[in-house]
């Protein structure tokens, strides 16, 4: 079986200066997927993607869209007209209405879209007539995303969509992204936030400092590298464990958590517990946040890496 | 025609904003009307007393008459005029603006009562009626003296054509150049470093919009705006201060030079300088010499010569004299000459500026 490509990339090497931001990253990304880059603030996320946007020259390595090389200045337009893309802290026209950007965009891309129609998928109806600048952060967000639709671009970037937005907006911005898929366009995510990447990917690209650390399927990254599932307890004595010669860590919040292999052995665990109503029980599988954790050793917040 | 419709969207883009933004428009159109205000105003009230030149041609002896005397005084009395004496005989001396000339056998005829005075004014002049007007006042205050006769005095008006400005008309297309280059200039500087700053342009960069399409969507924008804002001044100037002005083509290819060299100088400038304040600084180190040296406020003749050389190498100096050319005194010929240089400049600057602007790499 011979796959489609939509994005390919050869040791790409990235330097600003003497800094090197992308340090010999290669992968490839499958028509039709959702395929996330995940890592830190200042991993080289952007940079990636605004290389294989035309945006930047790369330093070293070969990058192809859709099969035609970036490098080659006269056929960068053939992708700018096949991607469509909202860049990291996206902004449009301040002083146009959601309705004049979106033809704007149009008139650029001389195409046939319906602007009505795409206000109406992001569900901007009432705010059709806004100018840009009055529009929440999240509503700005939405119409990014628009616009780069408006091209009916058969791939898509969308660099940290959601960040800064309320739980509530960023499910339904997840939610659009779910319906692009099925649309069959092949969506480049690029986030910090593990559940987003999870929720939503294909595939996982993990990087830190320019350099991948793994990637693969959210189910096989959490099989792979996300360690034993857990009961945490609270309210829990810790003499009552001792006296059960029970194996237990206390993690981070000081919560007490305890590792079991499968169903059996949950069970034969929880039954100690079954007398005592004060102790909160809670059964968690690992997700990818455990597998960066394993991974580095350090733990991913909106503050950065942290031990 | 897919290109004419891109570079129509940019223009419409820009010129939505500005109708919107009252920063902007404040800049066009408020501030070059409170600054032709303001300097009307303090030239109105400089040149309260008109220029009258008096050529006295009755002298008897080597004296002039009593009655020519006399009518001198009471023009002086007047309070109006500034009067200038002069003996010499220059027929057209454009320089002079009006000038009074009593014959040489006034006195004598007027005793006779049949004598004039001849008053010789450009008539198409804002001051003429105001002029005649005090100088008949003269006259019927001589003639209500002389009661031996109907109508002993009157006044023999001859017409010339001068070339006399009031400073206000003088300084009007300057305030016109001034609008058209502090828009061009700040105007771009602040689109390009906001919107750099901001991710427009990124954004942009992501589309097949060219720079080409954008560079000339920004100049028929500023066109624009530069030709509404001559408009307006115009019509302000015309009403408050009774300033004709002539149109022709020539000012709308001046005005669209004017769109090419200073946002492609603004261009320029926020390329080379990225940073928002300092872009706004070599903006004021650019615009201040050509606020006060190319001709809105002082002559270029009257300055020192070194300053002279310096106003030379400007081109708001060739856009203000292109403008003051063709709108005051209709001089076509000097106004090409003015507008050929200033397409150079706008070609060239605009032309840097397309090399030199990147839309990668931001
Ligand atoms: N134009 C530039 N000049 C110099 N260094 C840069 C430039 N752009 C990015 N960098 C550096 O390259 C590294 C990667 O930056 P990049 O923006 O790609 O990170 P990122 O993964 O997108 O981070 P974030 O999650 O904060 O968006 C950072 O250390 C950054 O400081
Ligand atoms: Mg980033």
């Amino acid at each position: 079986m011979t796959e489609k490509f939509a994005i390919s990339v050869k040791s790409l090497i990235k330097q600003y200066g003497k800094f090197t931001a992308v340090d010999g990253i290669s992968f490839k990304v499958k028509s039709g997927e959702i395929f996330s880059l995940l890592g830190p603030n200042g991993a080289g996320k952007t940079t990636i993607v605004e290389i294989i946007e035309c945006l930047k020259k790369p330093t070293k390595g070969e990058v192809e869209v859709f099969g035609i090389n970036i490098r080659d200045l006269k056929k960068q337009i053939n992708i700018k007209r096949k991607i469509g893309v909202m860049p990291q802290n996206f902004n449009a026209f301040d002083w146009l209405t959601v309705k004049e950007n979106l033809e704007y965009f149009k008139n650029i891309y001389s195409s046939n879209k319906s602007v009505v129609k795409l206000i109406e998928d992001i569900g901007l109806d009432g705010k059709t007539d806004a100018l840009y600048k009055t529009l929440s952060g999240g509503m700005k967000q939405r119409l990014g995303i628009a616009i780069s639709l408006i091209n009916e671009p058969e791939l898509l970037f969308l660099d940290e969509p959601t960040a800064g937005l309320d739980p509530q907006a960023r499910r339904d911005t997840w939610n659009l992204i779910r319906k692009l898929k099925e649309q069959g366009k092949t969506i480049f995510l690029t986030t910090h936030y593990m559940e987003e990447a999870q929720e939503l990917s294909d595939r996982i690209l993990i990087i830190i400092n320019g350099k991948i650390v793994t990637d693969g399927s959210p189910n096989k990254l959490i099989e792979e590298f996300g360690g034993k599932k857990l009961i945490i307890l609270r309210n829990c004595k810790e003499s009552l464990l001792e006296n059960h010669s029970l194996k237990y860590e206390i993690n981070f919040k000081g919560e007490v958590q305890i590792p079991f292999e499968n169903n059996e052995h949950l069970f034969k665990i929880l039954n100690i517990f079954t007398d005592i109503p004060d102790i909160e029980i809670e059964i968690k599988k690992p997700d990818l946040n455990e597998v960066f954790l394993n991974l580095t050793g350090k733990r991913m917040t909106a503050e950065g890496l942290v031990k | 025609m897919k290109t004419a419709l891109i570079i129509f969207t940019v223009f419409r883009g820009h010129l939505k904003a500005w109708k919107r933004n009252k920063t902007t428009l404040f800049w066009t159109l408020a501030f070059p009307l409170l600054l032709m205000l303001l300097f009307g105003g303090i030239f109105a009230l400089q040149s309260d007393k008109m220029d009258l030149y008096i050529e006295n041609q009755n002298i008897v002896n080597n004296q002039p008459t009593l009655a020519s005397l006399q009518i001198i005084e009471l023009i002086n009395i007047t309070d109006a005029f500034n009067i200038i004496e002069t003996n010499e005989i220059e027929d057209s001396d454009k320089q002079r603006i009006r000038t009074i000339i009593i014959p040489k056998n006034f006195e004598q005829d007027l005793d006779s009562g049949n004598s004039s005075i001849i008053l010789i004014m450009d008539e198409s002049h804002q001051s003429f009626s105001r002029t005649i007007s005090l100088v008949k006042g003269i006259i019927n205050e001589i003639n209500l003296e002389q009661q031996n006769s109907k109508q002993p005095l009157t006044l023999i008006q001859k017409h010339i054509i001068s070339s006399d400005l009031s400073r206000i008309e003088y300084f009007v297309p300057g305030v016109i150049g001034i609008a058209i280059m502090s828009t061009g200039i700040f105007g771009t500087i602040g689109t390009n470093t906001k919107y750099r700053k901001n991710g427009v342009i990124k954004k942009l960069a992501t589309t097949p919009l060219s720079k080409f399409e954008w560079i000339i969507g920004l100049v028929l924008y500023h066109a624009v705006i530069g030709i509404v804002s001559a408009i307006v001044i115009s019509i302000v100037a015309s009403i408050v201060f009774g300033i004709k002005l002539i149109w022709s083509p020539i000012i709308i290819v001046l005005l669209i030079a004017g769109a090419l060299t200073f946002p492609g100088i603004g261009m320029i400038i926020s390329t080379v300088v990225r940073e928002e304040e300092e872009a706004d600084a070599a903006g004021n180190i650019i615009t201040f010499p050509m606020l006060f040296l190319s001709g809105t406020f002082f002559q270029i003749e009257t300055m020192p010569g070194a300053m002279q050389i310096i106003a030379r190498a400007l081109p708001l100096t060739y856009l203000n004299n292109g403008l003051r050319e063709t709108m005051i005194f209709g001089n076509s010929q000097a106004a090409l000459l003015n507008c050929g240089i200033v397409v150079i400049i706008g070609i060239l600057s605009i032309a840097i500026a397309m090399k030199i602007t990147k839309w990668t790499d931001l």
